[in-house]
């Protein structure tokens, strides 16, 4: 690239495109909501920044939510609003439950291959501790591959390897008064300009991540709630928005199957051999903690210096491994290449947290319609807030994705009919595309590997993904926004694929500001939430939700009350319910 | 570590990019492998590997080798 020739990004093929509809992302969801508005518009496109059916995390996922019977819809409602601690949004978990039937038998008649049982009835079965919500199996690659097809046969257009970068505002600017007129981007080889001019635009853009090689989601980060957010979206429990898992084995490798492996006998000890289960489970005749609670109770024993934490699978038998490589093929070939023999001896674990806002908690604070809280503005899946609250992990991330990408579809294409394309504000368009390109003429500074290895430094520790407390998130802030103000003003770029992974760190760096500040706001203990000050869930003051945006200069935090009162499924009483694993920084082990 | 190699004796003699081109650039989200061009893949960004192993999944020939461990991992505690 030839940098300092003109004026920036001048040298750059511009395309300006028009459409009625723009999907931002080409996961379920946003295929769902693309499918969807070509039922009222005819001009639809899905842009996106990798190959649809290879990128996004869609393409693997192994889990659906199976369709609820209507004599079980009550019960199944009550079982994941209980599972939510009561935070879940109980006007949209009817609506997820109701339609997904709906949207699931589409995709079987579109071919999408659920897996049957020998008898051709649909195989569900009940995971992660639910009685009556159950799961339906799928491999998401032939599933998406089937809807890809599915949405081109339908007429809709698809713009692949377009990273879209920001939107284009009806008054020209960040945050906007008016409303979403189009956005813009660069292809993620050639480089070159798109304008896009849209009626409406739907982000779908997927998870929050940090490229941190865990879970196959380095193409995710946070794109479209980092963009919404600039245009002045508000975004809603970003501090609920983390989780984690035990993503690290023997300090070397990522693999999965914790569950698998605890149901097959395996144990987690720390390093006096002490079981953790045991150890912290509140009921010792049936001794049971959940992930999140194993995965803070192996970094508590880490920190008060009890660790290393490993899995402990030599108890079981050359018949169970067996068994463990039939279901988990991938996992065992990682064991295998790393040389080692699951019964020999215990294998160290690492919890980590991954990312934010797949299927739980945060991201664009969506109305029963899709809509964000900035007009022409729309979003759906992992990019908006997940209104159940902590349900997720048996399909119920796809199930919210179905449904809310079919409604912001609808309502996105059916707006589009009653209104006029605005025209674009050369200006925003120009420095757009100035912001956009400048990393690459930059002719010192640091790269983008640079700065998301200075985010994740400051977002990995336990101080703010386990036991946070104001003065840690603090810390963490005034970091970022050190990163923000210093170093991303420098970010340099050598090629267009640098340049892509800068505009990414640009939106990493983003997200993380409402994180803190929406954590900060919390004052107690809720799901992966925990303050040090606020060792419990207080069901009497904070059956609230955090709102941030963006306001001129800085970011809001507010509060919305659940309407409790007016739900169907209420708490028997609200209490304050201490932390099942508490911990202070003054008890962590020196040295 | 993450994506190790691509056979290039394999993609030499490969039909399926005769026929239809080698699919492996389009099965990385994260634009590390690229085509040259005689449309055989290499490896351009190794650093960028998020080890999803689509494309040796997508590659009949077995061609592609990826490494399940993570290089320059570093873990907070
Ligand atoms: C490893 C893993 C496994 C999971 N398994 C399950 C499961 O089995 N069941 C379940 O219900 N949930 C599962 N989840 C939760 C899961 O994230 C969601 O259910 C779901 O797949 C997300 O769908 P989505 O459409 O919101 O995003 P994605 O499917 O991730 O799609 C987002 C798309 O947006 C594109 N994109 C991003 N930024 C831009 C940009 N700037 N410009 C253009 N395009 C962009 C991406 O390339 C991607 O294609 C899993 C999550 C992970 C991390
Ligand atoms: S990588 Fe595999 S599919 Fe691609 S050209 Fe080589 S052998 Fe053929
Ligand atoms: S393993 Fe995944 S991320 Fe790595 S090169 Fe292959 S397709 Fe790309």
């Amino acid at each position: 690239m030839v940098a300092g020739k003109g004026s920036i990004g001048s040298s750059i093929r511009v395309n300006e495109i028009e459409t009625d509809v723009l999907v931002v992302g080409g996961g379920s969801t946003g295929l769902w909501a693309a499918i969807r508005a070509k039922d009222f518009c005819s001009r639809v496109i899905v842009a996106d920044k990798g190959m649809i059916a290879s990128a996004g995390v869609s393409t693997m996922i192994h889990g659906v939510q199976a369709p609820v019977d209507d004599e079980d819809m009550v019960a199944a409602m009550k079982e994941l609003v209980v599972r939510s601690a009561y935070l879940a949004d109980q006007k949209w978990l009817p609506i997820i439950l109701e339609e997904m039937g709906d949207r699931f038998r589409a995709m079987e008649e579109w071919g999408v291959p659920f897996v049957r049982d020998a008898d051709g009835k649909l195989h569900t079965e009940n995971r992660m501790g639910l009685k009556v919500n159950r799961m339906a199996f799928i491999n998401g690659r032939p599933m998406m591959r089937t809807m890809k097809e599915h949405a081109l046969g339908k007429g809709v257009s698809l713009l692949e390897r377009t990273m879209v970068t920001d939107l284009l505002t009806s008054d020209g600017q960040h945050p906007t008064g008016g409303r979403v007129i189009g956005a813009v981007g660069l292809n993620t080889i050639s480089g070159d300009f798109s304008i896009i001019k849209a009626k409406a635009v739907i982000i779908t853009t997927g998870l929050m991540g940090a490229k941190r090689h865990l879970a196959y989601a380095d193409g995710l980060t946070g794109d479209g709630v980092a963009m919404g957010f600039r245009a002045g979206a508000e975004l809603q429990s970003m501090e609920l928005s983390q989780s984690a898992a035990f993503s690290v084995w023997d300090r070397r490798f990522s693999t999965g199957g914790q569950a698998e492996y605890m149901r097959a006998g395996a144990k987690v000890i720390n390093r006096l051999g002490e079981n953790l289960i045991w150890k912290y489970a509140p009921d010792k005749q049936a001794p049971f903690l959940s992930k999140q609670e194993i995965c803070f109770a192996a970094v508590k024993e880490i920190l008060e210096g009890r660790g290393p934490v490993y899995m402990d699978m030599t108890n079981l038998s050359e018949n169970d491994i067996k068994l463990l490589r039939g279901v988990l093929p991938s996992a065992m070939r990682a064991f295998d290449e790393a040389g080692i023999n699951l019964r020999d001896k215990p294998v160290e674990i690492t919890p980590m947290v991954h990312h934010w806002g797949a299927s739980s908690g945060g991201g664009l604070k969506i109305n029963l319609n899709g809509e964000t809280s900035v007009a022409g503005l729309y979003a759906g899946g992992c990019a908006s807030h997940n209104p159940g609250h902590n349900v997720s992990g048996a399909g119920q991330g796809q199930a919210f994705n179905f449904v809310s990408g079919y409604r912001a579809g609808e309502m996105a294409g059916r707006t589009s009919r009653d209104i006029e394309q605005a025209p674009i504000a050369a200006d925003q368009a120009r420095s757009l595309r100035e912001q956009t390109f400048v990393p690459l003429y930059r002719e010192s500074g640091p790269g983008p590997n640079e700065i998301y290895e200075a985010i994740n430094k400051a977002t990995l520790p336990a101080e703010f993904c386990f036991f946070k407390n104001e003065g840690t998130l603090r810390a963490t802030l005034a970091r970022m926004q050190r990163l923000q103000e210093e170093d991303l003003p420098r970010l340099k770029a050598d090629d267009i694929h640098q340049l892509i992974r800068a505009n990414e760190a640009r939106n990493t760096a983003t997200i993380i500001e409402p994180i803190c500040l929406s954590a900060i706001e919390r004052e107690e203990s809720r799901f992966w939430h925990y303050r040090e000050e606020f060792p419990y869930r207080d069901d009497v003051d904070w059956l609230k939700w955090v709102v941030t945006k963006k306001s001129d200069g800085g970011v809001s935090v507010g509060l919305e009350s659940l309407p409790i009162e007016d739900y169907p499924i209420q708490p028997e009483k609200r209490t304050r319910v201490p932390a099942l694993i508490p911990f202070s920084w003054a008890n962590r082990a020196q040295g | 570590m993450a994506i190790n190699r691509i056979n290039r004796d394999l993609c030499d003699k490969c039909k399926l990019r005769e026929k239809k081109g080698c699919p492996t650039a389009e099965s990385c989200s994260v634009d590390v492998i690229r085509l040259d061009a005689e449309g055989k893949p290499y490896i351009a960004y190794p650093e960028d590997c998020h080890i999803c192993f689509l494309c040796s999944r997508d590659c009949p020939m077995g061609a592609v080798e990826v490494s399940g461990m993570i290089p320059s991992l570093a873990l907070p505690y």
